[in-house]
């Protein structure tokens, strides 16, 4: 039994990008799709309008969009991987989701109708759409998979835990592979009221020149145990090597306040080697970036820094995953994208320089941080396949 | 609204085929909701709803859970709306 974990497929449903190579164009690295949301926070959101991809609209009516998102995005991962689920042992292949709020757009609509109608005139699927598992139960059903699943809820540390969690249940070997990674509707009234508080209890108290912006979308990785994958012939993009998560209670609003907390989650995960890129947390959130600047001046200070989500904003329970495909593309490709803005300076975590990509060798190794509100750190590092 | 079973009937299978966005020639009123259609528990309480909306009377009473076909239903909906009539 070989105990690697490799990813070996990418699907997304991001803002303005709904592919691989729109994630990766080099020209679209510097296209910000960062606009005003609302008077009070920026980011960037998902056409309302997109293509279906193959749902029936009679199962559209009973899903919110977060929902949408995930089946489109792990129908994308699955021809990415180029694996034939007729051909694969479905008991053995499971489903793993981050998610951080739910299914607000859909709950929105229906809270209006209770209260501007009544009762009779929410939609049966009120429960079903909202639930935070339902892009799980939709994908099992989807693909008629039958293995261990889970959903994990943990703001941006969401779906880094959800990648974390199906490589360690495929190293132990019970699973041959499985779907994860994370979706996110950040869209609606509800969400932003919320998340403009957010910003407000870590510090930022002006909303209008905070680094804090949101956004949505789905992003999915197929992980698969290296013997499955070989076997099959697949692309192996990278090598998921290890998650490390802490926790350090702090007020359930607000985020931890020391760096040693996140200094050992990206110890423990490094052990004696080095991270040549860093994807930090950077949340926008002065305090916060603060603290996680500390903690990689100390620990990898040299190495180069990225931040795939500048284009979009903060993607919460998709977070982990955008960061994880961009880290895989990264190893695979031997590569940065040309325009992606990249430091070396330990000097700020938001204001990235351009990068001497000719003064760097092989990139071996990616580490990808992330925190959650409530004190949870977490560090996953991806290496380059051998 | 007043309606004899045969027109109930018609008008549950035209409710269904517009939730299924199918003809309702399609459906007949021994169609199979489960076996034949896939239409679960919780989609026949969307089609009930509409139902209820359709004839502007409370169905929240009806036992549907049993309802194999819309004859079925349409039969509990119109034993529902003679009951009420007596009262």
């Amino acid at each position: 039994m070989d105990h690697d974990v490799v990813v070996t497929g990418i699907g997304l449903v991001l803002p303005k990008t709904q592919s691989i190579e729109d994630l990766w164009d080099c020209k679209n690295q510097t296209m910000s799709c960062i606009e005003a949301l609302s008077p009070r926070i920026c980011g960037s959101q998902i056409e309302k309008v997109m293509p279906s991809g193959g749902i029936s609209s009679r199962l559209l009516k009973k899903l919110d969009v977060f929902t949408q998102y995930a089946l489109l995005a792990t129908q994308a991962a699955l021809d990415d991987a180029g694996i034939n689920l007729n051909e694969v042992n479905r008991e053995r292949g499971g489903v793993f989701v981050g998610n951080s709020f739910g299914g607000w757009r859909f709950t929105e609509n229906e809270l209006r109708n209770l209260h501007g109608i009544g009762p009779r005139a929410v939609s049966p699927f009120q429960a079903t759409s909202w639930f935070p598992a339902a892009p799980q139960g939709q994908i099992t059903i989807a693909h008629g998979l039958k293995g261990y699943s889970k959903t994990y809820m943990a703001d941006r540390l969401s779906s880094l835990i959800s990648i974390g969690s199906a490589a360690n249940i495929i190293r132990r070997g019970e699973l041959d592979f499985a779907i994860a990674g994370g979706t996110e509707s950040t869209n609606t009234d509800f969400v932003r009221t919320a998340l403009e508080h957010i910003a407000l209890e870590n510090g930022d108290e002006n909303l209008e020149t905070s680094g804090f912006e949101i956004s949505e979308g789905s992003v999915f990785l197929i992980l698969e145990n290296k013997s499955h994958a070989k076997a099959r012939g697949a692309r192996i993009y990278a090598r998921v090597d290890a998650l490390s998560l802490l926790n350090s209670p702090s007020h359930p609003n607000q985020y931890g306040r020391d760096s040693s907390v996140l200094k050992n989650t990206m110890r423990c995960v490094l052990e004696n080697k080095n991270a040549d890129i860093i994807i930090p947390d950077a949340s926008g959130l002065r305090k916060i970036d603060n603290i996680e600047q500390t903690a990689i001046d100390a620990v990898c200070p040299n190495a180069i820094r990225l931040r795939p989500k500048q284009r979009y904003g903060n993607t919460f329970g998709a977070e982990g995953a955008l960061n994880a495909a961009f880290a895989s593309l990264i190893l695979h490709h031997q590569k940065l994208p040309q325009m992606s803005s990249v430091e070396h300076e330990p000097s700020s975590l938001s204001t990235p320089k351009t990068a001497k990509t000719s003064e760097i060798g092989s990139f071996d190794t990616v580490l990808i941080n992330a925190c959650s509100l409530g004190g949870a750190t977490g560090s996953l590092l991806l290496t380059k396949e051998m | 609204m007043k309606m004899d079973l045969g027109e109930l009937e018609t008008l549950v299978v035209k409710i269904i085929a517009t939730y299924l966005e199918c003809e309702p020639t399609s459906i007949q009123n021994s169609t199979l909701l489960e076996k034949e259609l896939e239409i679960d528990s919780t989609e026949l309480i969307g089609i009930v709803v509409e139902t209820e909306r359709a004839l502007g009377v409370s169905l929240k009473k009806i036992n549907y859970t049993k309802a194999e076909t819309p004859a079925d239903l349409a039969s509990e909906i119109n034993r529902h709306l003679l009951v009420g009539e007596v009262v």
